[in-house]
């Protein structure tokens, strides 16, 4: 015989016992006997209470028969409710037949009888033009009856991934995040039906959702600088902190005050000294509106004022008309004129009063 | 005539069904599958690729595995 159906048949010996083992959901659901007697019996008790005219016993044994009633109502309810698994049971044939199929379907396929695995590489994974190498799915058979994923993905080329080891947008640390697919590869893994497994998986490694991705693909290769577009990877990206946008090196600013990062959008140069601050560090002067830093801002005369403000308004102040000062006559006639005067008018004691 | 089909999709399906005889693949696919595009689906009939309009024979296995399967 072939050594690959041998060890094939081998394989499929192992993965046969261990889904037998495996608790499956029951073909035909419990049907609930136990209920249906004590719903008999308490029936039998009513009939004799009741013979006997025992009015009392009648009563309670009513009761009784009455609350078993509901519970074997509901229990049968439940019973019609239940979906009968008609899925066939797993044949050594099928096992068998399936793992020689994975030779057409994959590049490579082999099994490990000592490691109890079966693996199959996949061609060549490119998703949106990026490359992605080939990956290895590996299903390890002596789990299938004690583990929910028995089976870890390899990259087997990882000179491809992104940086942060990432080897496929949904695939992290070996394991596939299958999403749509994760209860049909289950159900495939119970059913023994390995190669519809084997073809479920690389279906999900062969697809890319970016709404639901460990790592996104346009972030793949470093992303580009929100100001300068400039490509930038790994650790030379910043962030804005305020906005988020991710910046390089160069475009990324320092606030003078709180430290923060800032892109160009989120600072500021202080209308005063010029330093960028980022948008919270800055005020408005309440005189002029204009931005300015806490130390420009807070005059010593003025708090909430600029320097400028305060001097425009010490300038203001000092210019301000004043009373004019008495002259005093410097001519003889003024003197005269000064002293001649009427005070009193023609009639002593009387002064004309204008109107 | 008694298969053997398999729907990969969704939550996933395999049972015995009773087809007429000279059911081609299409014919079965569109019965037993809601989208209307066999192109969208891996098709293998006795675990070998198959055409549309291949006829299916009793006993046959006939799977349908959808193409597009969105990780997460």
């Amino acid at each position: 015989m072939d050594k690959i159906v041998r060890r094939c048949i081998r394989a499929a010996v192992v993965i046969c016992d261990q889904l037998h083992r495996t608790p499956t959901q029951p073909k035909i659901p419990p049907v609930p006997l136990d209920l249906w007697t004590n719903f008999t019996q308490a029936a039998s008790r009513t009939e004799l209470a009741r013979r006997q005219k025992w009015l009392i016993a009648e009563s309670v044994c009513e009761q009784q028969l009455r609350t078993n009633a509901l519970r074997l109502r509901e229990s049968l309810f439940d019973f019609c409710q239940q979906r009968v698994d008609t899925s066939p049971p797993v044949v050594l044939g099928e096992l068998i037949a399936d793992l020689q199929a994975l030779d057409g379907e994959f590049d490579d396929s082999s099994i490990d009888l000592r490691g109890q695995t079966i693996q199959v590489t996949t061609e060549l994974i490119e998703l949106e033009c990026l490359e992605l190498g080939r990956f290895e799915i590996v299903l390890s058979y002596d789990q299938l009856s004690d583990c929910t994923t028995p089976y870890r993905v390899l990259a087997l080329d990882p000179y491809l991934a992104h940086e942060d080891g990432c080897p496929h947008p949904h695939v992290q640390s070996e394991q596939l995040c299958a999403g749509e697919g994760q209860q049909a590869i289950r159900t495939a893994l119970e059913q023994g039906r390995l190669l519809d497994f084997f073809l479920l998986v690389r279906q999900v490694l062969r697809n890319y959702n970016p709404d639901s991705a460990y790592t996104r693909l346009d972030q793949w290769h470093g992303v580009d600088c929100r100001d300068c577009g400039d490509r930038v990877e790994g650790d030379d990206v910043s962030g804005c902190e305020p906005c988020g946008a991710q910046l390089c090196r160069d475009c990324v600013i320092s606030c003078e005050d709180c430290c923060q990062y800032c892109c160009d959008g989120c600072s500021h140069g202080c209308t005063d000294c010029e330093q960028v601050h980022c948008h919270g560090c800055l005020k408005a002067c309440r005189e002029c509106k204009q931005s300015f830093c806490e130390s420009c801002l807070n005059s010593e005369h003025k708090p909430g004022v600029c320097d400028a403000c305060c001097e425009k308004e010490k300038t203001e102040a000092c210019q301000e008309p004043a009373e004019p000062p008495q002259r005093q006559p410097t001519t003889q006639a003024e003197a005269t004129h000064a002293t001649t005067v009427e005070v009193h008018t023609l009639r002593v004691g009387q002064a004309v009063l204008p109107a | 005539m008694k298969i053997f089909v398999i729907n990969n999709d969704g939550a996933g399906f395999a049972d015995h069904v009773d087809i007429e005889p000279g059911t081609t693949v299409d014919q079965l696919f569109q019965r037993q599958v809601s989208d209307p595009k066999p192109g969208n689906y891996l098709i293998r009939v006795n675990r070998l690729p198959a055409t549309r309009d291949q006829l299916i024979q009793e006993g046959d296995r006939v799977s349908f595995t959808p193409r597009k399967i969105e990780g997460a």
